[in-house]
């Protein structure tokens, strides 16, 4: 399907940096670092995941790449624009081009605009359909999506979660974006209705040719519909490779471990590792590599030198000490 | 493993249901919830319940603790449970059952748990409540789970509100407070659906090292089969209210009969087979709707729950 290499999103050394608001002592407001030193690159038609575990940043990124939060530093490039810098009025019809699907698709839609509403509005606010055309257009969208036309009529509260999802999606395809950004869209559903939701991002995909963005915990289903992964912990890429390799043969501990984790559908393979301790707060991250306390194979350098990204194997960048001597276990396929 | 039920067999299982129906009568129409349920928990042994939302698994283990809300209601039905059948105790005696004998956890902990009580007060409270310990001594013993259930600095965390815990150290909590009093019975329902992978994977953990311990049965909930898979030792399937597959967890997993659990098993994403279309009924179509006529019901009557091998019972119409 992706037969270019073409990078049609590129995120360059992206910073983003929370204040909190401190019980007390209101002069010192700490500082929580969601996002540290992010590159990443996407390439056109295709789909790179993004996992991690919650709080690790990952959706902070989505935010920083939609223009929803500001990036203390760092650029952001997309058809040639650095969308860091640019301005509201700037970035409107780059907006276009990048959409967003949403987790929870009972939040994300307007529970009193009828479906034909919502998927109108973006024609509307980007006068980019004659009013004429608009009813065209949307029947032509809920089509894409597997839904049918009279649902056009209805509100969100009348549809299953799959079918809000489908909605949200729909939305996203509006203005014929170029990429897509899904936050996690298939992990408030139902097994079979998360089978159907993937399948059709997969159509979608070779229809329109989309890159997408996946933000996800679920490694099955980034293994199912991603090119490439980015593994993040508190708030840094701790690694990331082509789909199969990182499947077979993981480079960083917490990739093991998140593999480890993963529970399989076979009652014959039994588990092996349970992984031990939990995210540390990344008001207090630890020294050195922010992973050593939880892994197994950390060293005394581990804890007091940070390891950098760096290429382990061709397209393979990995932020571990010890990655050249350990040999990690990833999933039998 | 799946031979090893003959001994389950000779002493009475922990908890069982017969006939029970749970419908709920809305305004507008019947809901049957819960029909025909027939599950036996043997002694010590986990049996999952697994099925898509709104399929009725929460209410049969609602219905089980009685706590079925309005306007749902048990309609016929039993559950045996150590001899005796709870419908039929007077609701005084039921209360000293739930969180006592039986206990349960819940999917999402931050809504279980009440936010204005410390979690060391709320677990205390349930020790002072059903085994009439003295304040200290509850102190002293809920101290003594919180260790056991892998919280760090137990006696500070004792006086934690449950929003300064992480989600993981949350069901933590919940799983030290439905340990207090030791229950024969416990049903997890959803317990890990809200937590991150590695997180998932140390509470499962933990649930299996107390069963054991414990010689604990667990009604365990989930719509996650990787979960079921390496928890569970009989595995039942609901559909529609209905126990349309009832088998030994690997019997389920390799020679699954009902086509409703083979569907749920194609829907799985599984590592390997990349980019695979999954295998999927249509969206808005009711699985009965396509299903062979075999398994199908007709004219509302719902087939029976029949034995095709040693402990493995499937819902169809064929002798």
């Amino acid at each position: 399907m992706a037969s270019s290499t073409e990078t049609i999103l590129e995120i360059k050394h992206l910073h983003k940096s929370f204040k909190l608001n401190s019980s007390g002592n209101s002069l010192k407001r700490p500082l929580l670092p969601a996002v540290i030193d992010v590159s990443l690159s996407l390439k056109k038609g295709q789909t790179l995941g993004l996992v991690g575990e919650s709080g690790c940043g990952k959706s902070t990124i989505s935010k920083l790449i939609m223009g929803l939060l500001k990036a203390d530093s760092g650029e952001i490039i997309f058809q040639g624009h650095d969308i860091a810098q640019l301005n509201h009025q700037q970035m409107r019809p780059l907006r276009q081009k990048m959409q967003m699907i949403f987790q929870d698709p009972y939040a994300s839609l307007n529970p009193r605009m009828t479906i034909f509403d919502t998927l109108a509005e973006p024609f509307k606010i980007h006068h980019s359909a004659a009013k004429t055309t608009i009813q065209s257009r949307v029947n032509q969208l809920l089509e894409h999506v597997g839904l049918e036309q009279e649902h056009g009529w209805r509100f969100p509260h009348e549809f299953s979660g799959g079918q809000r999802q489908r909605i949200g999606i729909a939305r996203a395809l509006a203005l014929t974006p170029e990429v897509i950004i899904a936050d996690e869209p298939v992990s408030a559903l139902d097994l079979s209705i998360q089978a159907q939701i993937i399948n059709l991002l997969q159509d979608l995909q070779q229809q329109f040719g989309l890159s997408y963005l996946f933000i996800s915990h679920d490694l099955s289903v980034v293994e199912h519909l991603c090119d490439t992964v980015a593994v993040m912990y508190l708030g840094r890429i701790v690694e990331q490779a082509p789909i199969a390799d990182f499947f077979e043969r993981p480079h960083h501990p917490y990739s093991e471990m998140l593999l480890q984790a993963l529970p399989i559908a076979d009652p014959r393979c039994k588990k092996r590792v349970i992984p031990h301790g939990e995210v540390p707060s990344p008001l207090t991250p630890p020294s050195g590599c922010p992973f050593h306390p939880r892994c197994c194979y950390a060293q005394p350098q581990c804890s007091q030198q940070r390891p950098e990204l760096q290429q382990s194997a061709p397209q393979r960048l990995v932020a571990c000490h010890r990655s050249a001597e350990i040999t990690l276990e990833g999933v039998a396929s | 493993m799946i031979n090893n039920h003959t001994a389950a067999n000779v002493t009475p299982p922990c908890l069982s249901l017969h006939d029970l129906h749970t419908y709920f009568f809305t305004t507008e129409r019947l809901v049957k919830a819960v029909q025909d349920v027939n599950l036996s928990i043997p002694s010590g042994k986990t049996v999952a319940m697994v099925g898509e939302s709104g399929c009725g698994k929460s209410m049969t283990a609602l219905s089980i603790l009685r706590l079925v809300p309005q306007p749902g209601r048990i309609v016929s039905g039993k559950i045996n449970f150590n001899n005796e059948d709870l419908l039929q105790l007077p609701i005084e005696e039921m209360r000293r059952v739930r969180g006592n004998r039986i206990a349960m956890i819940f999917q999402d902990p931050m809504t279980a748990l009440n936010h204005v009580f410390t979690v060391g007060n709320q677990i205390a409270e349930v020790l002072q409540h059903h085994k009439g310990l003295s304040a200290k001594l509850a102190q002293q013993q809920t101290i003594e789970l919180l260790h056991l259930v892998g919280i760090p600095n137990p006696r500070q965390r004792y006086h934690d509100y449950p929003h300064q815990l992480s989600g993981g150290m949350r069901q933590r909590v919940m799983i030290a407070s439905a340990l207090s009093c030791d229950p024969d019975l416990l049903i997890a329902d959803e317990p890990t659906t809200a937590l991150d992978v590695t997180i998932q994977a140390q509470i499962m953990a933990l649930l299996n090292e107390q069963q054991q311990q414990r010689r604990m049965s667990t009604l365990l909930i989930s719509h996650d089969l990787g979960v079921v898979a390496q928890n569970a030792d009989i595995v039942a399937i609901m559909y529609d209210g209905l126990i349309v597959e009832q088998a030994p967890v690997n019997t389920i997993f390799s020679a699954a009969q009902h086509p409703y659990t083979r569907e749920l098993l194609n829907c799985i994403p599984t590592i390997g087979q990349r980019k695979k279309r999954l295998n999927i009924r249509p969206q808005s179509e009711s699985f009965w709707d396509n299903c062979p006529g075999d398994f199908a019901p007709h004219d509302s009557k719902i087939p029976p729950l029949q034995t095709a091998a040693n402990d493995h019972f499937v819902r169809h119409w064929n002798a």
